[in-house]
C-alpha cells in the first residue's frame, strides 16, 4: 500500500514537469493563510474541491471537503461548503474572512423515529504580512460552533429523549511560511485552543408506571471536553509545481479534526498529507 | 464589509440556538409559611389552649384521614425523583433514566387511583395530580408544586377528593438521592372531601416526616395552628410517645391521656380536652 502511494506521488510529481515558480507573488498557500485562490482558479485534491472567484476588488473562493461524501454510501447524509474572501490587501498585508457550513443527518430505521442532526459553522479571520519574498507570517482566529440535536425513542412505549448539544471553541493558529525555493516551502504552525465549551439541553419523557409519567427538561454547561493546555505544533513541507502541490509533514499536540474543528483531548504525533492540483 | 460581518454574526447566532424547550417555571413563594413553622409567634396559655383545641382536633382528624400524605411521597414523588448516579427520573423497570443535572425542571403527571379497591387508571374518572420540581447543579429547589384536578384517592380506606393546588417544601439544596430524608411541609389550597363530607377548612398545611427518613423520626408531624394573626406549632411523634407545642413563650411538652393533654413549661401548665382522635 505504502509503495503504491509512493509510486503514485512520484508519477504525479513527474507529470507536473519541471519546477516552475509556483511559490510566487501571485500564488500563495491558501490553507489557514490570509490568501485565496485567484479568480477562476480551481483546486482539486485529496480532501478538498475549491474554486476562486473575483468580484471587483474582492477575491473569494468557495469549496467543499470531498471525502465526507463517502458517508452517503453508508446512508449518512452530509453536505458541506465553505468560503473565504480577501477583505483587505495593501502592500505586504493581507486579510481574509471565511465561514462555512457542515450539515449531517443520521436517521434511524424506517420504523424508528430516532434521528440526529449535526450542524457545524466555523467563522475565521486571518491577517498576514509578507516580510520580503521568502517569509510570510500569519495569525488567525477560528471560531467554530458544533451543534447536535436529536430525538431518541428506545422502544415502542411513549418514552423518548430529545436534546441538543453545542460545542464551541476558539482556536488561534500562528503560521510562518518560509520559501526555500520557487518549489519548496517550509511551513511552521503553532495552534492554540483559547477555549472549548459545551452546552446542552434536553427533554426526556418516561412512564414510571401505568399511572405516573415524568417529563424532565434540563440545560447545562460544561468544560469537560476542553483539553488542558491544548496546542499543536506543525512542520510541513509544501512542494508546488506548475499545477501539482504536495504537502507533507508532522504535527504534535491535540489533533484538530478537519472541517469540524473539534480539538481532541489527547496529545499525539500525527502525519499531515495533502495532494492537490491548481489550474 | 459591514454586510459580511452582519452575515457572519447571523450565522453564529443561528447556530447558537439550542432546542426549543419550555422555560423553567417559577415556583410559588412558601417563605412565609416556612417561617411560621420555624418561628411561632403566639404565646400558649390556657386561654389560647381553649381557643385552639377544636381547630387542632379538626386538623389532626384531617391528617389521619390523609394518612400523613405518605402515600403521595412513596408512590409518586420518590420513584419519580429516584437517585441513579447524579439523580434521575427513572423507570420502575430500571431500563433507562433521565439524569437530573444542570438547570431544569421535572413535571410529574399522576392519574389518581380512584375509590375502588383495585386502582382504576382512568383520568376522566379519577382525576389527576400534576407536580413540578425545579433543580439546579446544587440539587432540587426547595418547593415542589402542582395541581390536584378532581383527584379521587383511597387513603387509609377513606374516600378522599381533592380539587385545587398543592405545594411542598422539601428543604434547601436537597439532592435527589436525599429526597424523603428530611421533613416535608405540605400546603393544600384545595376543595377537599373525605368520605363524601366536605371539609370546610380546605386551606391546610402540615409538616410530616416521611417513611425511611434519616433526618427526622418517620411518622412524626407538625401542624401550625393560627391564633388570629399569630400562630404556634403542635408536634406529635408516632404512637403519641412525644408531643407538645412550640410557642413564642417556649416549648410546651404534653402528656397524653386518652384524647386529652396536659402541657407544661417553666412550672406553668395548660390542659386541652379532646384534641387527639
Amino acid at each position: 500500500m505504502r509503495g503504491r502511494l509512493a509510486a503514485g506521488l512520484l508519477c504525479l510529481a513527474l507529470l507536473a514537469g519541471p519546477a516552475r515558480a509556483d511559490h510566487d507573488e501571485d500564488e500563495h498557500i491558501t490553507d489557514e493563510m490570509p490568501y485565496t485562490l485567484r479568480p477562476d482558479e480551481w483546486r482539486i485534491g485529496l480532501w478538498k474541491l475549491e474554486r476562486g472567484f473575483g468580484a471587483g476588488p474582492v477575491d473569494f473562493q468557495l469549496g467543499t471537503y470531498t471525502w465526507p461524501y463517502l458517508l452517503w454510501l453508508a446512508d449518512l447524509h452530509l453536505v458541506n461548503v465553505y468560503g473565504k474572501a480577501t477583505v483587505w490587501r495593501r502592500g505586504p498585508w493581507s486579510s481574509t474572512l471565511g465561514t462555512g457550513l457542515v450539515y449531517l443527518r443520521i436517521d434511524g430505521d424506517p420504523d424508528d423515529p430516532s434521528e440526529a442532526r449535526f450542524t457545524i459553522i466555523p467563522v475565521e479571520g486571518y491577517l498576514g504580512y509578507r516580510l520580503g519574498p521568502r517569509l510570510t507570517f500569519a495569525g488567525g482566529l477560528v471560531y467554530t460552533r458544533v451543534g447536535v440535536d436529536g430525538f431518541y425513542q428506545p422502544d415502542d412505549d411513549d418514552a423518548f429523549l430529545r436534546g441538543a448539544v453545542a460545542v464551541d471553541n476558539l482556536q488561534i493558529p500562528i503560521t510562518m511560511e518560509w520559501r526555500w525555493s520557487r518549489v519548496t516551502a517550509f511551513v511552521l504552525q503553532a495552534r492554540f485552543l483559547a477555549f472549548q465549551d459545551t452546552a446542552g439541553d434536553g427533554h426526556g419523557h418516561y412512564d414510571i408506571d401505568d399511572a405516573t409519567m415524568v417529563d424532565v427538561v434540563a440545560s447545562g454547561e460544561s468544560n469537560a471536553l476542553e483539553p488542558v493546555e491544548s496546542f499543536a505544533l506543525t512542520t510541513d513541507f509544501v512542494w508546488s509545481w506548475s499545477h501539482v502541490n504536495l504537502r507533507l509533514g508532522l504535527s504534535y499536540g491535540n489533533v484538530t479534526i478537519p472541517m469540524v474543528n473539534f480539538v481532541s483531548p489527547a496529545k499525539i504525533v500525527f502525519p499531515n498529507l495533502d495532494l492537490y492540483v491548481r489550474f | 464589509m459591514i454586510r459580511i460581518f452582519v452575515f457572519l454574526f447571523s450565522l453564529v447566532a443561528a447556530a447558537g440556538c439550542l432546542s426549543d424547550l419550555p422555560d423553567r417555571p417559577k415556583p410559588p413563594d412558601m417563605a412565609a409559611l416556612v417561617d411560621a413553622y420555624a418561628n411561632p409567634t403566639a404565646d400558649l396559655d390556657q386561654a389560647a389552649a381553649d381557643q385552639l383545641a377544636a381547630s387542632l382536633r379538626a386538623r389532626l382528624d384531617l391528617a389521619g384521614a390523609l394518612d400523613n400524605l405518605e402515600g403521595l411521597i412513596d408512590e409518586v414523588l420518590a420513584p419519580s425523583l429516584e437517585e441513579d448516579g447524579g439523580g434521575a427520573a427513572r423507570r420502575r423497570d430500571g431500563t433507562s433514566s433521565v439524569t437530573l443535572e444542570g438547570d431544569g425542571f421535572a413535571r410529574i403527571q399522576h392519574i389518581c387511583r380512584g375509590w375502588e379497591a383495585e386502582p382504576v387508571i382512568d383520568e376522566d374518572e379519577s382525576g389527576r395530580l400534576s407536580l413540578t420540581a425545579t433543580f439546579s447543579d446544587a440539587g432540587l429547589d426547595p418547593v415542589i408544586w402542582g395541581e390536584l384536578d378532581e383527584c379521587e384517592e383511597l387513603i387509609a380506606d377513606h374516600q378522599v377528593f381533592f380539587d385545587g393546588e398543592i405545594n411542598l417544601w422539601i428543604g434547601e439544596n436537597l439532592t435527589a438521592s436525599h429526597f424523603g430524608d428530611s421533613p416535608i411541609l405540605f400546603q393544600l389550597v384545595a376543595e377537599m372531601e373525605v368520605d363524601g363530607e366536605n371539609w370546610v377548612d380546605a386551606d391546610f398545611d402540615i409538616e410530616v416526616c416521611p417513611n425511611g427518613a434519616a433526618d427526622c423520626t418517620p411518622g412524626s408531624l407538625e401542624i401550625k395552628i393560627d391564633l388570629g394573626e399569630e400562630n404556634l406549632v403542635f408536634y406529635l411523634a408516632p404512637g403519641r410517645t412525644e408531643g407538645g407545642f412550640r410557642a413564642a413563650n417556649g416549648d410546651w411538652p404534653c402528656s397524653f391521656e386518652g384524647s386529652d393533654a396536659v402541657c407544661t413549661s417553666g412550672g406553668e401548665s395548660v390542659s386541652l380536652t379532646g384534641i387527639l382522635p
